[in-house]
């Protein structure tokens, strides 16, 4: 009776934890970020998560003036993003990272669809396709300025509409 | 099932004798059976030690992934208090109606599927855009850097051509993977 008891209270004691956790962080897109934290001892100084409801809640809010951009928001599942000032002897803890987690996705069947290594820095994307539906992209950008940006977008991409999408923001990063 | 079973009576009313609420001819028979009845006397001793073990749980902070899709779900609406395993005691029926009631209140809010009563606020929509910007922003930057490598087509770029880049990069047998 008490072990039942015992059984029945820990079930209802977990099971909305869990119903919460599994809100994001089971889809098939999403990638745990949790590593990162206090990358070469540094926190992220942007730390952005926004999950189902509030992507939804924007997306009715846009629905008017922005029709294609609620399109997209309307897919998402969640954005993930941790952005990192280094200082040039912290760099390569970054690239490492990314190298880490680039390694851990292809583990995990993410298709890597572009690596760029240049002046301005280095570039890693990954998708996450099932029937030729994106399901999730992450993006990491380690800048030779001192950035490093980890970015989960978490859900359905039409890469086309995102790339539209996300021009149209006129974020300009320089001055941020 | 060999084991000796407890009568269901006195199984029952083990947590309302811990907790002293048995009434006084309650409490007669069951102590009367309890000086007599080794297996009552372990249950007891079982109970004890289950309660002592829940006392002396420290106690748990939500991961923070849990406690950001919970405000996210609720919309930021408030904050998630920091659980802790309270001095129930033996009342574990009460536990049971309590984690009950905290699913059924949370529920409808924080299951997959369920609909968000707690509406977010205006300043907490208008950062959710600029966090948002912030993020469409990296992904065109990611393009800018992308174009940049093939040669000075940066600013006009976003992710819409990021993986024009990089059919281009693979056919130019450029740095891609």
């Amino acid at each position: 009776m008490r072990r039942l008891a015992t059984l029945l209270l820990t079930a209802l004691l977990l099971t909305p934890l869990a119903a919460v956790a599994q809100g994001l962080t089971d889809h098939p897109g999403f990638v745990d970020f949790g590593d990162l934290d206090g990358i070469a001892d540094v926190e992220p100084t942007v730390e952005v998560s926004l999950g189902p409801a509030l992507l939804g809640f924007l997306r009715k809010t846009v629905a008017n003036e922005d029709p294609e951009l609620s399109s997209t928001l309307g897919k998402l599942r969640g954005i993930e993003l941790r952005v990192f000032e280094l200082r040039a002897d912290q760099l390569d803890n970054a690239r490492d990272q990314a190298l880490s987690i680039s390694k851990r996705l292809k583990s995990a069947d993410w298709e890597p669809a572009l690596r760029v290594r240049g002046g301005d820095g280095t570039v890693h994307m990954f998708m996450k396709t099932r029937d030729e539906i994106v399901e999730g992209m992450v993006v990491m950008i380690v800048e030779s300025g001192g950035d490093a940006v980890f970015l989960n977008i978490v859900g359905e991409i039409d890469p086309e509409q995102l790339g539209s999408v996300a021009s149209r923001f006129g974020v300009d990063l320089d001055d941020l | 099932m060999t084991d000796k079973q407890l009568p269901t009576w006195f199984d029952e009313r083990i947590e309302a004798w811990l907790d002293d609420e048995l009434s006084g001819s309650e409490a007669a028979l069951f102590e009367a059976r309890l000086a007599t009845d080794p297996l009552l006397e372990r249950e007891i001793e079982r109970a004890t030690r289950l309660g002592a073990q829940l006392q002396d749980l420290p106690g748990l902070q939500a991961p923070s992934s849990l406690s950001r899709n919970v405000m996210e779900i609720t919309g930021n609406s408030f904050a998630l208090p920091k659980l802790a395993f309270p001095a129930w005691g033996w009342s574990l029926g009460g536990a049971c109606a309590a984690a009950l009631a905290l699913m059924v209140t949370l529920g409808p809010a924080v299951l997959p599927g369920g609909e968000p009563e707690l509406q977010p606020t205006a300043q907490e929509l208008a950062k959710a855009r600029a966090d948002l910007a912030l993020a469409l922003g990296y992904v065109d930057q990611a393009g800018n850097m992308a174009a940049r490598q093939l040669g000075g087509q940066a600013g006009a770029l976003t992710v819409r051509g990021l993986l024009e880049p990089a059919r281009r990069l693979n056919s130019d047998g450029a740095d891609t993977i």
